[in-house]
């Protein structure tokens, strides 16, 4: 298993949390707002690939164990 | 050798033996008898093979023991008879189960043993729930029932790591719902036995397999079991599964293929559901959650900055209006300011001139007689001086018979200027004469 840039979901999501509070807050000054919208499509970008763009990928290991002959 | 013996005329082959042996033994037990006792060294080979054991009090010291054998009509049976009940049971090692047996003795190699007719699925249940009941509470001492449950299942729990048998339905069923649900699962598949005596060692084998991955490898390990008979189940009323997974430094899913029952396994695990299908279903779920809550965050941010934005606007907007009407305001007043400012100052002005325009013409009125009074004046003040001068004339005093006498070119004013010999000129208005004086008087 890949151990690459691991995609912290959470915090990806903790991120778009704060941009869209301070959005909503109207915290926000218009400079700053299209760069933190810009992060914000950013990530979502990155997860949403993470999460879709890999097939289903499956890898088997056998280890063999005795059993029963009859047992299956 | 004693001589009674030697008159017993029958001498027995083995066989004969065995077969007389076994004659008299059933004719000791008529009936079939009940018989408990603990399972051990169970072998199914289509029948199965095990040991009936007595242990001593303390649990562990086997007292007596029977060769037993169930043949597999009589399983079927009594399979049968417990899933009826729906009750998970399978015969396996440790526990304790009430068999009514034939007691026999297999004439061939003339081994006494006993022959499974039922089992009693009271005595076995309330023994197996007490054994299970007694794990359960050692597990839940140490601690052992919350322990995996503490671990949270990752938001995204795309890697995975499945405990099963390889290519089973349970596989099968467990992948292709993953397959359809579209997201890109990655599973790590350890081909274990789910069923049958080496249940246990298969499963933790995979399970400390998976839990050895390094944290952030691996969000899920999934035991996974299909349909198959509900008495296997109880192949996972394991302490040693159960403290398997308990220690599993991942959380673990068991989806067993039961409906009902909860096994052991089951207790320790983070969360059970009931079949494999279903544990890809929560998995695939889960992801979505966290997919549509990405989207509805999307969604909010843009709409949240669309908002900002055209608050800004309306804002901007609101503040020129005021700003306009605030100068136009402004302007208004001032203009307004100026206009009464204007009419003040004329009216003023007006007040002022009237009052000087009056003033003016008086003063001109009195100017007028002033200056005709002071006219008059010197006129008169001149005509008296023409008089004047015009009566102080020489020429005019001596026509009126008055004459000047002169000594000297002088003009003499004293008596005492002529005295008696001097010689003078006399003016008179119409020519002059000389004389001497003669003699001089004082006094006028």
């Amino acid at each position: 298993m890949s151990v690459k840039k691991e995609i912290k979901y959470l915090q990806a999501m903790q991120e778009l949390n704060q941009i869209l509070e301070g959005l909503q807050a109207q915290e926000l000054d218009v400079d700053e707002l299209s760069v933190k919208v810009k992060r914000a499509v950013e990530l979502i970008k990155l997860c949403r690939e993470r999460i879709e763009k890999t097939e289903l990928e499956v890898k088997k290991i056998v280890k063999e164990f005795e059993e029963e002959p009859n047992d299956k | 050798m004693d001589s009674i013996f030697e008159n017993i005329p029958k001498v027995f082959t083995v066989l004969e033996l065995n077969t007389a042996a076994c004659a008299v033994l059933k004719r000791g037990f008529p009936m079939p008898v009940w018989v408990a006792g603990e399972v051990q060294r169970v072998s199914d080979k289509g029948h199965i093979y095990f040991d009936l054991v007595q242990k001593g009090s303390g649990g562990t010291q086997v007292v007596a023991q029977v060769n037993a054998v169930m043949f597999a009509n009589i399983w079927a049976k009594v399979s049968n008879k417990f899933k009826e009940a729906g009750i998970a049971f399978a015969l396996k090692s440790d526990i304790e189960v009430k068999f009514l047996c034939e007691v026999d003795i297999w004439a061939k190699g003339g081994k006494y043993s006993i022959k499974i007719l039922d089992v009693d699925p009271a005595y076995t249940l309330g023994k197996v729930a007490l054994a299970r009941a007694k794990i359960i509470e050692e597990l839940r001492k140490a601690g052992l029932l919350e322990k995996n449950k503490r671990l949270d299942i990752a938001a995204v729990p795309l890697r995975l790591g499945l405990v099963t048998s390889y290519n089973s339905a349970a596989y099968h069923d467990f992948i292709n719902e993953l397959a359809i649900s579209g997201f890109g699962f990655s599973v790590e598949v350890y081909d274990s036995l789910m069923q049958g005596e080496n249940t246990q060692n298969s499963v933790t084998a995979a399970l400390n397999h998976f839990s050895g991955f390094a944290p952030g490898e691996l969000d899920v390990i999934v035991v996974a079991r299909g349909g198959g008979s509900k008495a296997d189940l109880g192949w996972f009323d394991n302490k040693k599964i159960a403290e398997t997974i308990a220690n599993c430094s991942f959380p673990v899913i068991t989806a067993l293929g039961h409906q009902i029952d909860t096994t052991i396994a089951d207790l320790a695990a983070n969360l059970t559901v009931k079949t494999p299908t279903a544990a890809a279903q929560y998995l695939a779920a889960r992801v979505k959650a966290f997919m549509d809550d990405l989207v509805q965050r999307e969604t909010d941010i843009l709409r949240s900055c669309a908002e900002a934005l055209s608050g800004g606007r309306v804002s901007l907007q609101n503040i020129s209006l005021r700003l306009e009407s605030d100068v136009s305001g402004y302007f208004r007043l001032h203009r307004e300011r100026l206009l009464a400012a204007r009419h003040t100052v004329a009216a003023r002005a007006e007040r002022v001139f009237s009052r000087d325009q009056q003033f003016l013409t008086a003063a001109a009125v009195s100017l007028e007689g002033t200056l005709n009074k002071i006219f008059k004046n010197q006129r008169q003040r001149v005509q008296y001086s023409e008089g004047l001068i015009q009566s102080l004339d020489p020429v005019n005093v001596l026509k009126r018979g008055y004459s000047v006498t002169f000594k000297d070119g002088k003009a003499v004013k004293t008596i005492s200027d002529v005295p008696a010999g001097t010689t003078i000129t006399t003016m008179l208005v119409d020519g002059t004469f000389v004389s001497d004086v003669k003699e001089t008087s004082p006094g006028g």
